[in-house]
């Protein structure tokens, strides 16, 4: 009996660190809402060719070169994020990278075991500085940082991020700031605002 | 789903109508700021995987004892 009791803690301690050593590590999932089909499909990226979808982002003087996740809006209204810390996710229901209106990438600052991120050092990032989507055809678009700003993580001007239209933007967006233990978020989002280069 | 889940999604789906509606091909969706940080949570996981490795690893002493002692009767 004893042995059996034994066997069956250790078993659920094997489990309990594996599945915190991943999910801290390299896992990072969130729930999506499921968007009706026909809407999804009437947002301005879904009416572009697939082939100019974005498949990586690149920042030469960050020495970022990561894959493109899609994600879409979570249970709780926000934008998904990536489901590991090495990726990076953009918006589908926005504006594709490269036409006119705002598309948003998003990356994690840090895991759970608070090694770097993919956007660990996107506030370094200096203005005028080259960032590149790599589109699923092999296109390359060259955008520009223009600004980047940190704003509190309860009020970010979520219209200047997703909706302004007056040029082909590229919004990449990150934690930064300091960790609020109740809300489980650092409180602040830092964003870099990018325009394509002509 | 809870009536808190469902609020997001009734919004937005109303928010996406309304775009289809006003403008056929410039429907735009406004969601907010996802979560992309979790080093804050770092300690309590690295609590959780000690914690965890020692019971593991006691559990596992534990059980190859046992296992020699029945094989040496």
């Amino acid at each position: 009996m004893k042995r059996i009791l034994a066997a069956i803690v250790t078993l659920l301690a094997i489990l309990v660190f594996a599945s915190t050593l991943v999910h801290a590590l390299y896992y990072a999932p969130e729930s999506e809402i499921a968007i009706p089909a026909g809407i999804a499909s009437s947002t301005p990226a879904a009416q572009a060719s697939p082939d100019a979808q974005p498949a990586r982002l690149r920042i030469p003087s960050l020495g970022i070169d990561a894959s493109v996740q899609y994600v879409g809006i979570t249970t709780a209204g926000n934008m998904g994020v990536p489901n590991n810390f090495t990726d990076v996710a953009w918006y589908k229901y926005g504006t594709l990278p490269g036409q006119v209106g705002s598309a948003v990438i998003d990356g994690h600052v840090d895991n759970g075991l608070a090694l770097a991120g993919v956007f660990k050092h996107l506030a370094d990032i200096k203005t005028g500085a080259d960032v590149y989507v790599v589109t699923k055809d092999g296109t390359k678009l060259r955008f520009i940082v223009e600004s980047a700003q940190a704003y509190p993580y309860k009020s970010v001007p979520t219209t200047l991020l997703f909706n302004r239209k007056d040029k082909a933007r590229l919004n990449l967006v990150t934690c930064s700031g300091s960790w609020v233990k109740g809300d489980k978020t650092y409180d602040e989002r830092l964003v870099v605002y990018t325009v394509l280069a002509s | 789903m809870k009536v808190k889940n469902i609020a997001p999604i009734v919004a937005l789906a109303m928010l996406l109508s309304a775009g289809v509606a006003s403008a056929q091909t410039t429907a735009s969706t406004t969601p907010g700021v996802g979560n992309t940080g979790a080093g804050g949570d770092s300690a309590a996981n690295m609590l959780l995987l000690g914690t965890s490795a020692l019971v593991a690893i006691g559990g596992t002493a534990y059980l190859a004892r046992k296992q020699v002692k029945r094989s040496t009767r």
